[in-house]
């Protein structure tokens, strides 16, 4: 193994890390904003929602996300009509071409994720909030989000960390994110292997981080799952007095 | 043992298995790389076949050669490692340059072009200087201005090349942080982007920009500037093979000089490109 060339390869990708990073988070926040949306149409029992939900989910999980962003980086731009409308600030960039099309495919099986967290959700716990007098949107907020998110988050990890993975992708429509600077060095340098090793575990480091960090909410929000702390010497003394 | 020489005799255990191999290999069946999407050296038909200038050659290569050829589709970043992998022994449209000589051999050169410039008609780079004529980078007095003066127009604007390319190289070599490099995986998606305004040059082979404009939906589109060769440029092209496979490569140079020299590179390369490209060697 040639160390300071794998040294030298790992300082080039490190440069493009925030790139993915800031792709993964942007297409993860939006996707969920918009997943969240779609969820509700699913399970609000009005017909035209649930069957347009119904359609974009059907449509951006069944197909290729790599397809999905080629159509809507050169697809789009074939058109004049798109050149010359005034979204084509936004489809000009390959950046925001790659946000979209990572968080409307995200937003399809968050959508599903979500739906099944919120369907998760114990009658019993709304309807004791509603008879605290909660209002409806109230009982959303406070109780059936919370559960639901807690119930989905497992899941909800899985399609962050193939979102993570999914950035890759972008390196196709020129975007110069980790692996797009790995196809750089390799068509610079010929070896493959090595360069691909320090990427693969640069995404290997990142899914890590992430995996951690979802765990520790998951603990945040499971209190109920653990033994209660043991009380301390001065709770128990106040409440002998 | 320490992990030097635990290395060390893994190294030397590969080595002793793999040379054998290699010599007893006599070149019966040969495994050609070739990238199917860079008309009209090559590209794929609507049934999928690989046709174009390096398909008609290769295979007169071959029968002149007695050696019977693969041909296999690929991506072209993907070529070099491909070879040195052991997917493909032969891999076509192989522009000879140092960079590349480091970690593969060539044949002689096969076909003899030049690279250019690709732009949308009516935009402002269309006046760029010396449309049409030949320039020799290794040539600075005549060259160095020249490409100063195409560095300034093109400053601050975004240049598109295909990925692992020696245009790829020059734009980098010479306009550095000026302009914006876009890379691509094939010329028609770098087209694609050209027509679609993101980018506002292409940078190719001269031979692939001759014919471009003739295909329908690119009447926008136009060669300029100087037909550039020399310098780091890989416009004398030929076939790439691994390092030291010697008797393959006596087989083939000897094929390509006797096609050279009964014209059938010239038949061919005019019938593709309009151009003839026979190399001198």
């Amino acid at each position: 193994m040639d160390f300071p060339f794998l040294y030298e390869t790992f300082l080039t990708l490190i440069a493009a890390l925030p790139l993915t990073l800031q792709l993964a988070a942007t297409a993860i926040a939006f996707g969920a904003i918009l997943a969240l949306g779609l969820a509700l149409c699913r399970i609000s029992g009005i017909l035209p929602l649930d069957w347009f939900a119904r359609l974009y989910i059907f449509i951006f999980r069944g197909s290729p996300l790599l397809v999905q962003i080629f159509l809507i980086y050169y697809g789009l731009g074939q058109f004049r009509e798109v050149r010359h409308s005034m979204f084509w600030f936004i489809l000009r960039d390959p950046y925001w071409c790659a946000v979209i099309a990572l968080m409307l495919n995200t937003a399809a099986y968050a959508a599903e994720i979500i739906r099944g967290g919120l369907l998760s959700v114990p009658h019993g716990q709304v309807e004791a909030a509603r008879s605290c007098g909660m209002s409806p949107f109230m009982v959303f907020r406070r109780i059936t989000l919370p559960l639901a998110v807690r119930q989905a988050l497992p899941a909800y990890s899985n399609e962050m960390i193939s979102m993570v993975k999914a950035t890759s992708l972008a390196s196709i429509i020129t975007i110069m994110e980790v692996t797009g600077v790995a196809a750089k060095l390799i068509s610079e340098t010929f070896r493959a292997i090595e360069v691909f090793v320090v990427a693969g575990f640069i995404y290997l480091a990142i899914n890590f981080v992430l995996t951690r960090l979802v765990a520790f909410v998951e603990y945040r929000l499971s209190p109920h799952m653990r033994q209660p702390a043991p009380l301390s010497a001065a709770t128990v003394a106040g409440e002998i007095r | 043992m320490n992990n030097r020489m635990i290395l060390a005799a893994v190294a030397a255990a590969l080595v002793a298995a793999a040379a054998p191999a290699a010599q007893a290999k006599d070149w019966t069946h040969v495994k050609v790389g070739i990238e199917g999407a860079f008309p009209p050296w090559n590209a794929l038909d609507p049934q999928g076949n690989l046709t174009g200038l390096d398909v008609d050659l290769i295979k007169d290569l071959c029968t002149r050669a007695k050696v019977e050829c693969d041909l296999q589709a690929g991506e072209w970043s993907a070529m070099i490692p491909s070879l040195n992998a052991g997917k493909f022994d032969l891999i076509m449209t192989l522009g000879i340059n140092e960079k590349r000589k480091q970690v593969v051999d060539f044949t002689v050169p096969y076909a003899s072009g030049v690279a250019s410039f690709i732009v949308e008609k009516d935009g402002p780079l269309a006046k760029m200087p010396m449309t049409g004529e030949k320039l020799d980078l290794n040539d600075k007095e005549k060259a160095d201005p020249v490409m100063k003066s195409i560095g300034e127009m093109l400053s601050g604007k975004a240049v598109g090349v295909v990925q692992s390319t020696s245009h790829e190289q020059l734009i980098t070599a010479y306009f550095g942080k000026d302009v914006t490099l876009r890379t691509y995986k094939n010329s028609g998606e770098r087209d694609l982007d050209l027509k679609a305004g993101r980018i506002d040059a292409g940078f190719d082979s001269g031979v692939y920009g001759a014919t471009l404009p003739s295909k329908p939906g690119n009447e926008d589109l136009t060669i300029v500037g100087p037909q550039l060769k020399g310098a780091m440029l890989a416009t004398e092209v030929a076939i790439g093979m691994r390092k030291g496979e010697t008797e393959l490569k006596e087989k083939l140079d000897a094929a390509i000089k006797s096609a050279a020299a009964d014209g059938v590179i010239k038949t061919l390369s005019v019938k593709w490109s309009k151009l003839d490209l026979t190399p001198t060697f």
